[in-house]
């Protein structure tokens, strides 16, 4: 029999008697960050009533990591292209059983084209159900601080214009302004590590890449696959990257650990008439940027009057680890990247 | 109400059940004219004569079986053999024969008898004289295993034991013979397969067994001192075994500690305590421990069997060690 | 068979340091410092002293609970003896074992047994042995009447006598099982004839007669090492005080003081003495000189056991297995 030790990768086990494991998992308490004071350290029941009380209002860490779930189950979801994250678990202790996922692949009994809709009480689908969740636990656990800034695309638009066919030649992919705005915010990111963070209970947990997720509408609600250390990959690769992952995500195909993996998510609803809105946290994510329509706008410039193509950028941050000074630097660091986008682009 | 000592109440027992069943009768080495090594059946003989009370010569597989033989033709004999060493002496008759004859012969047949035997060491009366090993006979399917602790259950359990169909074993203990306690002058039963809460509590709960349950009591009230509330249950019958009393008691508390005399492998302790970390494991709030003899046959020199007997200190250093999980 | 003169000495020295010792063990009881069960000897020492003059050194015997008589007369040290007896770690058995279970294996003593009838097998395998290893050891099983009803000895008896082997078989009928007299615990008077069911010879004599046991034993003990088989020899005495020491008033529960009497005027030291005196092998000075100097070297034993110390208490898991 092998001893603990000679597993070089596994991870130190949390000792804690049956009873306090009980407890955690009822509650949904994660126990890494409980500090145990039974004999060499483990953790007893009333270890887990003083670390709530000392965690004050939060209803206990969200239990972070691993999704749980069958392999059945996983297998099955990956086939009918439903990414496992968004099926709710119904087996023991939120386990995502292969029925649950039976269930998350039936079509919605209605559309919400139809016309016969109002009026009408319309069952949540799972994916809703858990966006549902999760929306509501990012809103009410992490406290948001909302910070807006106009940015002038006009540089940017025209060195898309330029390189756009050479591009489309060389990567067969249509280059698009999110391209370079993942691109631009990584940068930025490696200046401002704690937008690349995770709280979990009284520790930061700094991710070690860069992951930008890129927000996808779809009928039963959004999807983020991420770009993985995107701060390192070249323009083109991040959008061959970018494309194939939303192609995906539009038929279902995308692979959890491709949305498990974002560490910062940019949601962009410049195809509609927004001029900006406000982004509720990709839990467990610490920052998110909402991007506005570009527009036309009047300005002067040395006594001339001039447009310029100004699109408003949000950035919502988690201010238990984010304070104002830092989103705010962010921010004017990442306008200023997307103003002079030929010294940012230029891959030095 | 009047106090008696174990071997009082027991002779109680059988007084009470040689006047009231002709079927009743009694064998043992030295029962009649001695009344019996630790005296559990003195007088007997004057009162019921030789042929009720037999004094048999040294061979127990032949008494053993032969109180076999009379069980299964209409008879409800009590025998004695002197000490748990000497089963092994007749150890055929009772695991082979005994144990097995109502299941083997398809209920065609049943040994309603009583065995009566005693444990414990601390006499002085050396390795072949001293052991417990009780628990060997729980592990025999066919067989129940009585375990009375006090006055009162040992005559409660005896009554029950002879009107009982099945063969018992009656697992008396040397050091509880002179111990004196409550016991009602009438015939009164204690069913099989019921523990009792000896002492409740809501912080630890030991399970113990004849001499065990008394020392484990002793240690109570200084612990109560500490504020901490020991539960003690005493389960009586190893065989049928209490399992809902003592694991609504692990329930409760959490920490369970088992006592019983004799060494902890493949004791009593370790069925017991197996038993709740199938069913109940996730209310420990601590690991079971056990108390027991150490894994040596029983020495003769004092000192040494001081150390052998898992006494009231044993019983408090276990309580201290789960005190760090309080 | 005749005996030296330095032999007859020899013998009566024999029993009067049973005597003496297991008188010494009684008082020693009495005042509470020996511990646990002991069960005397006295009255019964002709059987052990006559028959273990016959044997050799490497030769084996079994004994019984009620075995002093037997292991001191096969030459087992009295002070190591005491000191068992005391629970001491100079012991026989290191304190662990007691007055009922004294073993030297390397003196032929294979062990005081607490089971009735327990020995009895174990000396036929000793016999098997000493048949296998071609030696001509002789084993010597010492038991009771109480014994002779166990299933061993008829299982023992039968085994010896089927193979052949080098084994006596000494019956020491004392009358009693503990509480239970012979005339209850069986129906025959003697026991030797039960050896006719095992095919061997059987003999039933005076225990109290040391000579007659002497020479019988020596017959029997010469059969066996010429091969020729097991016999059974059984001896007719009396234990003077209780089963063990607490059986109340020396057994009084279950035998009349009169049948002491009677057996404690046939005491078998006196018998010897009285014989010795008349033969000149002994004076009455010599009495005197032998009894003290036993009296002497019982001191001895006594003064070792009680300056010996008690085991240490992890001394409780050794030899629990050869390590």
């Amino acid at each position: 029999m092998m001893k603990e030790s000679e597993f070089p990768n596994r991870t130190v086990k949390i000792r804690a008697v049956p009873a306090a494991r009980r407890r955690a998992e009822r509650e949904g308490i994660d126990l890494s960050p409980v500090e145990g004071s039974g004999p060499g350290g483990i953790i007893l029941e009333k270890d887990i009533e003083h670390f709530r009380i000392t965690q004050g209002a939060v209803e206990g860490t969200l239990v972070t990591g691993k999704i749980h779930a069958s392999s059945l189950a996983r297998k099955l979801a990956e086939k009918r292209g439903v990414p496992i994250e968004t099926v709710e678990g119904t087996g023991t202790r939120g386990r995502i059983m292969m029925g649950d996922v039976i269930k998350a692949t039936e079509k919605p009994v209605i559309l919400i084209k139809e016309k016969g809709i109002f009026g009408q009480t319309i069952p949540m689908t799972q994916m809703r159900k858990v966006i549902a969740k999760r929306m509501a636990q990012s809103a009410f656990t992490a406290p948001h601080i909302y910070f807006f800034t106009d940015v002038e695309m006009d540089e940017l638009v025209k060195l898309r214009e330029k390189i756009l066919g050479d591009f489309e030649k060389q990567f067969n992919v249509r280059l698009s302004i999110n391209d370079f705005i993942i691109k631009a915010v990584a940068l930025t990111i490696r200046e401002f590590p704690m937008l690349n963070a995770m709280v979990k209970g009284e520790e930061i947990h700094v991710m070690p890449e860069i992951n930008i997720g890129l927000a996808v509408a779809m009928e039963e609600g959004l999807i983020v696959p991420a770009i993985p250390r995107a701060d390192q990959l070249g323009l083109g690769k991040i959008a061959e990257m970018r494309a194939d992952m939303v192609g995906r995500a539009r038929l279902g195909k995308l692979k959890l650990e491709e949305i498990e993996r974002g560490t910062f998510t940019v949601s962009s609803l410049a195809q509609y008439d927004v001029i900006f809105f406000t982004a509720i946290l990709n839990p467990p994510q610490s920052g998110i940027l909402s991007i506005g329509k570009t527009c036309d706008q009047l300005a002067l410039k040395e006594g001339q009057v001039i447009t310029k193509k100004i699109a408003r950028f949000g950035l919502s941050v988690d201010h238990r680890i984010i304070d104002g000074t830092v989103a705010a630097a962010f921010l004017q660091s990442l306008k200023k990247r997307l103003e002079d986008p030929t010294f940012t682009f230029m891959h030095l | 109400m009047r106090e008696l000592t174990y071997a009082q109440a027991i002779n109680e027992a059988l007084i009470q059940n040689l006047e009231k069943d002709e079927r009743v009768f009694l064998m043992g080495e030295d029962i009649g004219k001695y009344g019996g090594i630790f005296q559990v059946t003195a007088g007997l003989l004057d009162k019921f004569g030789p042929e009720r009370i037999i004094d048999t010569p040294i061979s127990e597989s032949a008494f053993v079986g032969a109180a076999i033989g009379a069980a299964m033709t209409g008879m409800r004999p009590v025998v004695e053999i002197m000490f748990i060493d000497f089963t092994t002496c007749a150890m055929d008759m009772i695991v082979n024969q005994m144990a097995k004859i109502h299941y083997m012969f398809g209920g065609r047949g049943k040994v309603p008898m009583v065995l009566r035997i005693n444990i414990g060491a601390g006499r002085g009366a050396a390795a072949q004289h001293s052991q417990s090993f009780h628990a060997f006979f729980m592990h025999i399917p066919g067989l129940i295993v009585v375990t009375p602790s006090t006055p009162y259950d040992a005559k409660g359990l005896m009554n029950t034991a002879i009107l009982d169909e099945n063969p018992v074993i009656f697992v008396e203990h040397k050091k509880l013979y002179a111990t004196k306690g409550p016991v009602p002058e009438e015939y009164y039963t204690i069913p099989f397969g019921k523990a009792d809460i000896k002492r409740p509590g809501r912080d630890i709960t030991i399970v113990a067994t004849n001499a065990m349950v008394g020392r484990s009591l002793n240690v109570c009230e200084e612990f109560s001192k500490e504020g901490i509330e020991i539960e003690v249950v005493d389960p009586r019958t190893l065989q049928p075994l209490d399992k809902e009393s003592i694991l609504e008691s692990v329930k409760k508390t959490g920490r369970l500690i088992v006592a019983d005399e004799g060494p902890v492998t493949c004791g009593v302790s370790s069925e017991i305590s197996a038993l709740v970390a199938e069913e109940a494991i996730e209310y420990l709030q601590a690991p079971i421990l056990r108390v027991g003899s150490p894994y040596t046959p029983v020495p003769f020199s004092p000192p040494l069997e001081k150390i052998y007997i898992p006494d009231e200190e044993d019983v408090k250093e276990t309580v201290n060690k789960m005190k760090d999980y309080l | 068979m005749n005996l030296s003169h330095d032999q007859k000495i020899d013998l009566y020295k024999k029993m009067v340091t049973i005597r003496l010792f297991e008188e010494k063990v009684q008082d020693l009881y009495g005042r509470g410092l020996v511990p646990g069960l002991v069960h005397l000897y006295i009255g019964e020492e002709a059987v052990a002293a006559g028959v273990c003059a016959n044997l050799r050194k490497d030769d084996y015997i079994t004994s019984t609970h009620r075995g002093h008589g037997h292991v001191i007369a096969k030459g087992a040290e009295l002070k190591y003896m005491m000191a068992e007896l005391f629970g001491k770690k100079t012991g026989y058995c290191k304190g662990k074992g007691g007055s009922m279970h004294i073993a030297d294996v390397e003196i032929g003593i294979l062990g005081a047994n607490g089971i009735a009838g327990g020995g009895i097998p174990i000396a036929v395998g000793a016999a098997l042995s000493a048949k296998k290893r071609k030696t001509d050891q002789v084993t010597v099983c010492f038991f009771g009447d109480g014994a002779s009803n166990n299933g061993t000895f008829h299982e023992g008896l039968n085994f010896a006598s089927v193979h052949r082997l080098p084994v006596v078989f000494v019956c020491e009928n004392n009358l009693y099982g503990i509480s239970v007299s012979q005339k209850q615990h069986q129906a025959i008077q003697d026991i030797s004839i039960r050896s006719v069911a095992y095919n061997m010879p059987g003999i039933t004599l005076d225990g109290n007669d040391v000579l007659a046991v002497y020479e019988a034993s020596g017959k029997a003990i010469q059969r066996a090492r010429a091969g020729e088989g097991p016999t059974l020899m059984e001896c007719k005495t009396y234990r003077w005080r209780g089963h063990h020491e607490g059986d109340p008033n020396r057994g009084r529960r279950y035998r009349t003081m009169e049948e002491v009497q009677e057996w404690v005027n046939k005491c078998p030291i006196k018998r010897f003495e009285e014989k010795l005196v008349e033969e000149k092998v002994l004076s009455k000075t010599k009495i005197k000189n032998i009894w003290e100097e036993v009296e002497k070297k019982i001191g001895e034993a006594v003064e070792f056991a009680n300056q010996s110390p008690f085991p240490d208490p992890q001394d409780i898991f050794e030899d629990v297995y050869v390590s």
